[in-house]
């Protein structure tokens, strides 16, 4: 008799290769045979999964068709298993999957789009937060203002692609629902009018996609891995010379991306 | 939980459902979809949860693993309880994870004395972190192990009775099983401690031409219908779910639904008050 653990490792490794139905042992035919038995629950688990990555993906299966699309997820189930009991993070490694495939050669802006509808997945589902109020803001004496360190909204997701990803993404959505596919060509994409860097955040309870300049962006990042101000700055001053920070200041606090800061403390003693 | 009908909420009728104030007595939700940390799921199933007892149903705490429970999705369970108060948590008997993979499935169980002790065992952890009485629905099945030697009826009951849990019985499942593997769906339910009994789910089956398979995507078949009159003839009137999840239908479809399971309940319990008055 197998040790419970022993079951379940063979059944979980049979599931996943079909050919190799003998690792699940021990189940009784009973009028069925044991590798068709287990394929009823193959095909229930594929199609879990295959569900779940429609529901994130909207924008790569219509860029690709759907029968496309579901060959891509039954490679992406097998190669990459799930480790999470919500099946909603099954996705979270499509992009790179996406990536590596062979499809990249024809889409290569493919990976990005799944990145770009993952960043969305997490912030549709990330932590509400309070706007920050101004005058907050005003209580900190000037000359301190570089020392200071904001904290994005945590439904804020940056990201960079080499192609116009957000005008891709806008093309695939449900205006466009009539087409069984979305060609990017015949909606005007122009591929060579070069990356983007984006924002992703949610303004109540939609999620937003705006592109940004590079020296707002490059401060963002910055301020979002830690920098205090005067550091943020000085990678966004490199990456444009004409950037305003106090314009930057105004913008994000009132649109509510920059929702808390603190005062780096060995700087400032009140 | 109000021993009435309820609905399982997805997320479509969201709107629909606070817009009108439909007159149900609860609502059950899928746990895992509100293990986000904010946004549009959380904030509407706590506007509903204003007006609604809420039943919180897991799919995936994986109460059979072999390896134990996964703390972060107990954990992630426990928030969740504590943000929304439910009037019942549940997950199901079966396992859907080893190691460290996922299957996401409700994956059946070889009924041996191992299997009795791990379940047991995960049962009862997964009752001290939540700090309450967890409820374990019976699985639909399409295969059974050779290694079996206890009938899924007396395994249910054992769990209900070593561990303390309650019981939620899908009379779906139990007619979808008894389909499958030819046993007595009767003798299931008279192997059931009723005093453990919780809540009912109905929902409806498919047939793939070899099994039937428990898809929640029709509504609930006539012989389930009276298999659901014979559970409540054992274990009195519960609070019943009307579950869909495949094809879903509109909201007046599983309201329907749900005002038969109520027609049904309620004639149980205008027989259970005389019985009360008379003891």
């Amino acid at each position: 008799m197998l040790s419970l653990r022993e079951m379940q490792t063979g059944f979980a490794a049979a599931l996943f290769n079909p050919g190799a139905s003998r690792l699940a042992p021990g189940i009784r035919a009973d009028g069925i045979s044991p590798a068709v038995r287990l394929g009823f629950y193959r095909t229930n688990v594929f199609e879990n999964y295959r569900k779940a990555l429609r529901l994130t993906y909207p924008a790569v299966e219509k860029l690709v068709g759907g029968g496309f699309f579901g060959r891509l997820a039954e490679e992406y189930i097998r190669q990459y298993p799930s480790h999470s009991g919500d099946v909603g993070r099954q996705g979270e490694q499509f992009a790179e999957f996406l990536r590596r495939h062979a499809c990249a050669e024809q889409l290569p802006y493919l990976a990005d789009v799944a990145r770009l509808e993952w960043c969305i997945e997490e912030s549709f589902n990330e932590q509400d937060a309070q706007p920050l109020p101004l005058q907050r803001l005003a209580t900190v004496p000037e000359e301190h203002y570089q020392h200071l360190r904001f904290f994005l909204a945590p439904s804020c997701r940056l990201m960079s692609s080499d192609f116009p990803v957000n005008h891709i993404w806008d093309i695939c959505q449900s205006e466009y629902a009539g087409e069984a596919k979305v060609d990017v060509a015949e909606a005007r994409v122009d591929l060579s009018e070069g990356g983007v860097d984006l924002l992703i955040r949610r303004d109540g309870f939609s999620v937003t996609v705006e592109a940004l300049h590079p020296g707002e962006f490059t401060m963002l990042v910055a301020l979002s891995i830690g920098c205090v101000f005067s550091e943020a700055y000085d990678h966004a001053h490199g990456v444009d010379n004409t950037f305003d920070p106090a314009e930057f200041l105004q913008k994000t606090v009132q649109s509510g991306v920059l929702v808390d800061f603190t005062l780096a403390a060995e700087t400032y003693a009140p | 939980m109000p021993v009435s009908a309820g609905v399982g909420l997805r997320s479509p009728h969201y709107r629909e459902i606070l817009e009108t104030n439909p007159d149900i007595g609860w609502l059950e939700v899928h746990s895992e979809n509100y293990f986000g940390r904010g946004g549009q799921p959380l904030a509407f199933l706590e506007r509903l949860r204003a007006r609604y007892p809420v039943s919180l149903h897991g799919v995936g705490l994986s109460l059979g693993s072999a390896d134990g429970l996964r703390h972060s999705h107990l954990t992630q369970l426990k928030a969740l309880a504590d943000r929304i108060e439910p009037a019942l948590v549940s997950d199901h008997l079966c396992w859907g994870a080893i190691g460290d993979r996922h299957l996401n499935d409700l994956l059946p169980l070889p009924y041996t004395e191992e299997a009795l002790d791990v379940v047991c065992a995960n049962v009862g952890h997964a009752q001290d972190v939540l700090g309450r009485e967890l409820v374990v629905e019976n699985v639909s099945s399409y295969l059974q192990f050779s290694d079996s030697r206890i009938p899924e009826w007396e395994f249910v009951a054992e769990v209900a009775r070593r561990s303390g849990c309650g019981l939620l019985l899908d009379v779906n499942n139990i007619y979808v099983s008894a389909v499958n593997h030819g046993f007595d769906a009767l003798r299931y339910l008279d192997a059931i401690p009723a005093e453990s009994v919780r809540e009912i789910h109905l929902a409806g089956f498919d047939s793939n031409g070899q099994c039937l398979i428990d898809t929640h995507g029709r509504p609930v078949a006539g012989p389930v219908w009276n298999l659901y009159g014979e559970a409540l003839s054992r274990v009195g009137p519960m609070p019943t779910l009307i579950e869909w999840d495949t094809d879903l239908p509109p909201l007046s479809v599983l309201l329907d639904e749900a005002r038969k399971a109520q027609e049904i309940l309620d004639e149980w319990i205008a027989t259970e008050v005389p019985h009360a008055l008379a003891a």
